[in-house]
């Protein structure tokens, strides 16, 4: 787990030992990071929950077929997975399995 | 009786049925009238659970005259979504696939309820399977869009559509909803009511339909912050049947929140002054100058940039897609009212393991990240959603905001619904204005198991202001 470096960075929260290694060279991720970051989408043209999944990505098809709509979710899904494989992980990196931190 | 009734404070209408100034029964068939004859109206009611109610009310009123006092809601009517079982009536989850469906026990939230008193008057309705595959348009219903008590020709939100609505048209004193990601804050924001997404974990969800097992949290929807902290602090509590319980109570204590003026709000100007719609700036203005006014101190605050909506949607995707396989493989999927709701959780089945342990290591990475903005800050705010209620006959996303013509060049705190949903954060939506006759919310976010913080200022904001007062046209 990472520690608390108590360090404050550009958004003026706490560092983290995966940001302290970044930013000192340690972990060659930081540009990985930065184009990994989501292309900026309409925020509103977001529908709540799970309307919401496929729409951080890409623009949803509103009509076709049933054929072609499950194409562009799974064209759509395609990406997703793209997008958090540029995302750079470390061999320690666990899952969340402790859902809340108070 | 007189429409003004059907506002008043769960407060208010405690203190009139102590008071013996109308009887509990009475009280109920009102509201029952009421919610079965202007509930279809706004497609909001899936059914009327009136017999069950009027039987309870006839002992809560017993108690009453014996003085034996159960608390706030003792005697209070109220709508659950129809994702929460109830026996003795079908739990539909608003997809015509479940539409008999009937579970023999009571969902935990409800029966705490029950408890102390309070009636459930009818389930209310939904969008269908709380939108899992992901819904293109409004009528993603059993029950048809949910129309908007402002503007007929608007949606009310969801997927908690029915309990928005009918909170909004006083057709239930309040009602509980889910959510998974957005599905409390945004028919609380188009519907002009307050809505609080609690804690993950504080109010079980057994006997509620599984969407996400890692994200889906149950809510009140109220017209006023107070009455939402009164019944969170009845359904939050432990429950060994909801294996995700925090095994937390919940106690509404604003006096002991520190002094608003020592209070810390993070905000980012980009999400008021350029990704929310034009329309509605003046009414994010004025809702900050009146959190000014009351002394808070709001700073602007940052926050990496990280793969949050991606990494929420796969995970939500990938558990309902687990959930729902039997729906899917049996094609009984295909019954369902949206064409790409059907396309997504088809779609769902194909993600592949790893894709889904690396969004949830990716999470951990998110709650490392963030936790630690709460060492600087009590609240966060954004819009609750940047633009008012979609038109009914519009497809829900896909399209620009009507008045963001140039992306801003940050991304602000937009993403704070998926991080609220994704670390547990609670939220609380209150209505902070209108553009043009449809109303605008503002989400309060904070640390995990603090409601009273986002309560407290919820409740100082609508001393300060009118806006959850206002009645929609359609109430009457």
């Amino acid at each position: 787990m990472a520690k608390d470096l108590r360090a404050g960075n550009k958004a003026g929260v706490a560092m983290t030992r995966r940001e302290w290694a970044r930013l000192s060279g340690v972990a060659a991720s930081t540009a990985v990071i930065a184009e990994a970051a989501p292309a900026p989408v309409d925020a509103a043209a977001q529908t709540p929950d799970a309307a919401q999944t496929a729409a951080a990505t890409a623009a949803a098809p509103v009509s076709g077929s049933g054929d072609s709509l499950l194409e562009e979710r799974r064209a759509s899904r395609a990406r997703s997975s793209e997008e958090l494989r540029q995302f750079a992980l470390d061999y320690d990196d666990e899952p969340l399995f402790r859902l809340v931190v108070g | 009786m007189a429409a003004e009734l059907f506002f008043r404070s769960i407060t208010e209408l405690n203190q009139m049925l102590v008071k013996r100034e109308i009887s509990t029964r009475d009280l109920a068939k009102a509201y029952c009238d009421r919610l079965e004859s202007q509930g279809p109206k706004l497609n909001a009611l899936a059914v009327s659970t009136r017999k069950a109610a009027l039987d309870r009310a006839k002992e809560v009123d017993d108690e009453l005259k014996r003085k034996r006092l159960r608390g706030p809601l003792q005697g209070i009517p109220f709508g659950a979504k129809d994702l929460l079982a109830y026996p003795g009536y079908p739990t539909t989850w608003g997809a015509k696939p479940f539409s008999q469906q009937t579970f023999e026990y009571k969902a935990t939230a409800i029966e705490r309820l029950e408890a102390t008193g309070a009636l459930l008057i009818g389930k209310l309705a939904m969008v269908q399977l709380a939108g899992g595959g992901g819904y293109e348009r409004a009528g993603a219903s059993l029950f048809g869009p949910g129309l908007n008590p402002w503007s007929l020709e608007h949606w009310s939100g969801g997927s908690s559509s029915g309990s928005g609505s009918a909170v909004a048209a006083g057709l239930v004193p309040f009602a509980i909803g889910s959510e998974t990601w957005g599905s409390i804050v945004t028919p609380a924001a188009f519907c002009g009511i307050t809505g609080l997404r609690p804690t993950y974990g504080y109010v079980s969800r057994h006997g509620a339909m599984a969407l996400s097992w890692t994200l889906d949290k149950i809510g009140p929807m109220c017209r006023s912050a107070e009455d939402c902290a009164l019944v969170l602090q009845v359904m939050a509590g432990a429950d060994t049947n909801d294996l995700a319980s925090a095994g937390k109570s919940f106690y509404y204590g604003p006096q002991y929140v520190q002094d608003l003026s020592k209070l810390k709000v993070g905000y980012n100007p980009v999400d008021f002054a350029e990704w929310a719609d034009e329309g509605t700036r003046p009414a994010f203005r004025e809702a900050l100058a009146a959190l000014r006014r009351l002394g808070v101190q709001l700073e602007e605050v940052t926050i990496p940039e990280m793969p949050y909506g991606t990494v929420a949607g796969t995970i939500i995707d990938a558990e309902a897609g687990s959930i729902f396989e039997p729906l899917i493989q049996s094609g009984q999927v295909d019954e369902l009212a949206d064409a790409g709701q059907i396309a997504g959780l088809k779609a769902a089945l194909d993600l592949k393991s790893t894709d889904y342990l690396r969004a949830m290591r990716i999470r951990t990475r998110i709650q490392q990240e963030l936790t630690p903005l709460w060492r600087k800050y009590d609240v966060l705010i954004t819009p609750s959603r940047t633009r008012t209620a979609n038109p009914i006959d519009q497809p829900l996303r896909g399209g620009p905001s009507q008045s963001v013509t140039a992306k801003p060049a940050s991304r602000g705190l937009t993403d704070l619904g998926a991080i609220g949903n994704l670390l547990g954060w609670p939220a609380l939506s209150i209505p902070c204005g209108f553009a043009g006759n449809l109303p605008v919310g503002l989400q309060l976010v904070t640390r995990p198991f603090n409601e009273n913080r986002i309560l407290a200022l919820g409740v100082a904001y609508q001393r300060e202001t009118d806006w959850h007062r206002r009645r929609p046209p359609f109430a009457g």
